[in-house]
């Protein structure tokens, strides 16, 4: 029987691909406006700190654990060099697909390659990621290559092996700290307590520190999930030299901070100080005392759970510095939406099962590999069947989990491409109703226009004027306002209710009074609104002459459209000689003596006041 | 009652069809797979693939079918059939609703023909329950299933008959029409995982059963010749 841990686990990362496969499809169809709550203020969100700073963080396994065991020669860590380096190609891979999701046009992703533009942060950091993912590759290829018939490749490129892990601890000392280097050059945006000349060795040496924590978390799941004995003996290792790592990391932070005057902002009682304090506590202080304890280093749950917390923090940590910390000097409000979410976490289980597949089938851990291929075979054994209602062929073992992930894939696709938006929300703000019929102020936001509603009658006829305006009232009223029915500023609204009117018309009998008796029924043959609402809602307007459609216009453009051509009209009349009337300012302008009135009228509120 | 509504023919429409389409392309997806290595295994892999998949497409062919052994079932199972495929793709109405919501239209049928088709899909599926009910061999196999299913295309095709005949239509127009939505939806949830299945199944049906007789070498060519018919395949 498969072992049932693995089993669930890979059922969960295959139903979050589905998921992410889903809005994967969405934001190439409908772009990065629909598919994410980024904005032209907050452009790098949860996408770029996590799968392109973190991935790149969480692949620093990789180039630490080479150089413990090839430069300083521990034998002792051999073991955890190809899952190491297995992770930090994984990682590095779903920096490329993340950014692929990331960049506005990703079909200029291989522009770096050709158009050098060498005083650029970003240019370096394209430079580093291709470099290194092929460095990775190479350096991967011995243990892909092994039980394969390809045994000439394999020897020469196990040859290769020493130089090319040189040049790729060489690479990844100088990706970590571009990545850095990154945020060097927003020192405006980039909060006091993570922006320093120094950010990219700090994020060298934190790469290091997470490069141990992950390597310990990545050992301790495996054996977890394929039931196998904890290297502990290893891990104990590694868990003492991340101790001594992250003490160093603390101290470089913290004498950083003293040479900048910043330590006090650190108590500062901000929700930024607050941040920086708890990302500091999970990603250092605390791993820092539990490494230090023998007991927890001689219990692999306990090593498990210290190393998730510190990588968490470290993960916070590129998530705050290039996002997070930057909200203080954008001052707009970003939070993930949950498609971003899918994408992550969908980048993230997607690696997760590339690593067992290579896991399962290639000698990452040779050991392993033989007990699951002794599994595999007496699977293989056991005597098909075939489903009851689709006839098709089943087996055990692998088909099975073929079956269930490809269904759970499925359906979780299913519920995304339900469930994910198929446009930009629609920027828009509601409509505040006018106050008082004297001076009423139309419009919201920043761009008021004080409408003079009593000069406007006294000047244009009196009482006979209203319906000069007013085209349309709600059915039995006179005079409803504007934003009765232009309820957005900037979008149209649906001003028809088919319930209410199956329901004042008279039940089912009466679908015939407005579709007749025609099929199938169509929309273009619907009968009127002004064929009903003639008397009880229209007035003889002269800008607004009909009355046949559901749909108001945006407020903008009903108010646009009825001042300005009486405005532009009036103008031209000698007697009002008011040449200038027909022009923006006429209305868009400050200091009219309309707005002082209104203004003495209702003082503005204190945080309407101090808006920009 | 508007939010139900709007619901059913919104989130709900779309989740059915997503299931439907996607369901669907894993099933033949697996099938495949699971046929080939079925195939690999086999004792004896002399398998006549593609005249077997010929086969199980001429039994599309009415006047194929018709020339079969139980005559009427196979008509009344036709009728229900023709139903089936024509009404729910060239229904006007239903062109019509996919045209606003996705802007693509193809031809549609006359309004009387689709009248006349879902009446002849639902005498088709009377009949199909009649004659499960009156063979004992049919009686005794059936499951749940095959009378469910048999059921709620009745409900459907019924439902639709007087969504589109409000006149006619005993009950309030929106439980009739929530009624029909939410049996159409079910069916399209319901088809990858059924019996429904053989709609994208159907060519692979008989390469499987065959497959069956060949993981024994020489089984499949014993029961040939008992049966009678030595050199064709099961
Ligand atoms: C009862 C609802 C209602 C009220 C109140 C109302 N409108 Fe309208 N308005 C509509 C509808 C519906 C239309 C579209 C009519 C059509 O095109 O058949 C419309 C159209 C217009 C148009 C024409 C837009 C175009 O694209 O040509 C203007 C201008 C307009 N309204 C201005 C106003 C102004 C100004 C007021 C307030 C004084 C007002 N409306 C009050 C419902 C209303
Ligand atoms: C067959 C006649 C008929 C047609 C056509 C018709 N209506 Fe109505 N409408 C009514 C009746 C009856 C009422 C209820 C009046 C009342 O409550 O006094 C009503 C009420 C309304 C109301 C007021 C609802 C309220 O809350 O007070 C609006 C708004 C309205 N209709 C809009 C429309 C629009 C827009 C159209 C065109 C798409 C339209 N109607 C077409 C008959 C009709
Ligand atoms: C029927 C014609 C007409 C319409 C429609 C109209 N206006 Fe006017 N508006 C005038 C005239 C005439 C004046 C000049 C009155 C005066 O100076 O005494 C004026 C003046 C104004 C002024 C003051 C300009 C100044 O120099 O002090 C403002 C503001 C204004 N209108 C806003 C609006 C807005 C907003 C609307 C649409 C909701 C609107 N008007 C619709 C005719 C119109």
């Amino acid at each position: 029987m498969e072992n049932r841990r693995i089993f669930v686990f890979k059922g969960i990362l295959w139903f979050i691909c589905g998921l992410a496969a889903a809005v994967a499809i969405l934001r190439y169809a409908f772009g990065l406006g629909a598919a994410t709550a980024l904005s032209d203020t907050t452009p790098w969100g949860l996408w770029v700190g996590f799968d392109v700073m973190g991935g790149v963080a969480l692949a620093a396994g990789g180039f630490v654990i080479a150089a413990i065991v090839h430069i300083f020669q521990k034998e002792r860590y051999h073991a955890a060099a190809r899952p190491a380096i297995l992770t930090a190609f994984l990682g590095y891979g779903a920096v490329a697909v993340g950014l692929l999701f990331d960049l506005g046009l990703p079909w200029h992703i291989w522009h770096p390659i050709i158009f050098w533009n060498i005083h650029s942060a970003l240019f370096e950091v394209a430079w580093c990621v291709m470099l290194y993912l092929t460095v990775l590759a190479l350096e991967l290829a011995p243990t892909i290559l092994e039980r394969t018939p390809f045994q000439r490749a394999y020897r020469f490129f196990s040859r290769l092996a020493l130089p090319i892990m040189i040049l790729g601890i060489m690479l990844s000392t100088l990706h970590q700290s571009s990545l850095g280097s990154l945020l060097l050059i927003m020192p405006f945006r980039v909060y006091p307590l993570w922006y320093s000349h120094l950010l990219p060795e700090l994020f060298f040496v934190s790469a290091i520190c997470l490069g141990l924590s992950m390597v310990m978390f990545e050992s301790s799941i495996t054996s977890w999930l394929y039931r196998r004995k904890p290297e502990l003996d290893m891990l104990s290792g590694l868990a003492k030299i991340a101790a001594w790592a992250l003490s160093f990391y603390l101290a470089f932070k913290l004498v950083d901070l003293f040479a900048q005057h910043k330590l006090g902002l650190m108590f500062a009682g901000t929700w930024e100080s607050k941040l920086f304090l708890f990302e500091m506590l999970i990603s250092t202080v605390l791993p820092i005392i539990l490494y230090s304890l023998p007991a927890v280093r001689r219990s692999p749950t306990a090593l498990w759970l210290t190393s998730l917390t510190s990588v968490l923090g470290f993960v916070l940590n590129r998530i705050d510095a290039s996002g997070i910390s930057q909200v203080w000097a954008t001052r707009s409000f970003y939070f993930p939406a949950w498609t971003e979410f899918a994408i992550s976490l969908g980048i993230v289980s997607a690696c997760g099962l590339v690593f067992f597949f290579i896991q399962e089938h290639f000698p990452v851990d040779p050991h392993e590999l033989e007990t699951i291929e002794r599994e595999r075979a007496t699977v293989e054994k056991s005597t098909p069947r075939f489903a009851p209602f689709t006839q098709v062929w089943l087996g055990e073992g692998w088909r099975k989990s073929l079956r269930v992930y490809s269904l759970l894939f499925v359906l979780a696709m299913a519920v995304g491409l339900t469930l994910a938006p198929k446009s930009e929300p629609a920027v828009d703000r509601p409509i505040q109703r006018a106050r008082g019929a004297d001076i009423l102020r139309v419009g919201d936001g920043p761009r008021y226009v004080y409408f003079d509603h009593k000069r406007h009658q006294d000047d244009n006829g009196g009482k006979q004027s209203c319906v000069l305006c007013h085209h349309l009232h709600m059915a039995g009223d006179v005079g409803t306002p504007c934003s009765e029915c232009h309820r957005g500023l900037y979008t149209p609204t649906n001003i028809f209710s088919h319930d209410r009117h199956v329901a004042r018309l008279g039940g089912d009998a009466s679908c015939v009074k407005c579709h007749g008796k025609r099929r199938p029924v169509d929309l273009a043959a619907v009968k009127k609104c002004s064929g009903c609402h003639e008397k009880d809602m229209m007035t003889k307007n002269p800008v607004v002459k009909v009355f046949d459609v559901r749909t108001a216009c945006s407020y903008k453009d009903a108010m646009h459209k009825m001042c300005i051509p009486c405005h532009a009209k009036k103008a031209s009349d000698p007697k009002l000689n008011k040449p200038n009337l027909g022009r923006c300012g006429a209305c868009h302008n400050s200091g009219t003596e309309s707005e002082k009135i209104y203004l003495a009228a209702f003082p503005p509120q204190p945080e309407e006041a101090a808006r920009p | 009652m508007g939010n139900v509504t709007h619901f059913v023919r919104g989130p709900l429409l779309v989740f059915a069809f997503m299931v439907f389409f996607l369901g669907i392309l894993r099933q033949v997806v697996v099938t495949v797979v699971e046929l080939w290595r079925a195939y690999e295994k086999a004792g004896d892999q002399h398998v006549p693939v593609s005249f077997l998949f010929k086969r199980s497409l001429g039994w599309i062919v009415p006047v194929n079918a018709l020339r079969g052994t139980r005559t009427f079932y196979t008509f009344a199972s036709l009728l229900f059939h023709a139903g089936m495929l024509l009404v729910p793709l060239f229904l006007a109405g239903h062109v019509e609703l996919i045209r606003k919501g996705i802007g693509l239209s193809w031809p549609t049928l006359p309004p009387g023909f689709s009248d006349g088709l879902t009446l002849a899909a639902l005498l088709g599926l009377a009949a199909l329950a009649f004659l499960r009910l009156a063979d004992r061999a049919s009686r005794t196999l059936g499951t749940f299933q095959d009378w469910f299913l048999l059921a709620l295309c009745f409900i459907a095709f019924l439902s639709g008959y007087w969504v589109a005949h409000p006149a006619s239509n005993p009950l309030p127009f929106t439980v009739i029409y929530l009624v029909h939505l939410l049996g159409a939806e079910l069916i399209l949830l319901l088809v990858p995982f059924t019996k429904l299945a053989h709609a994208a199944l159907f060519p692979f049906t008989r390469i499987s059963w065959e497959l069956g007789w060949h993981f024994v070498p020489g089984a499949g060519a014993k029961v040939r010749a008992s049966l009678g018919k030595a050199g064709e395949p099961v």
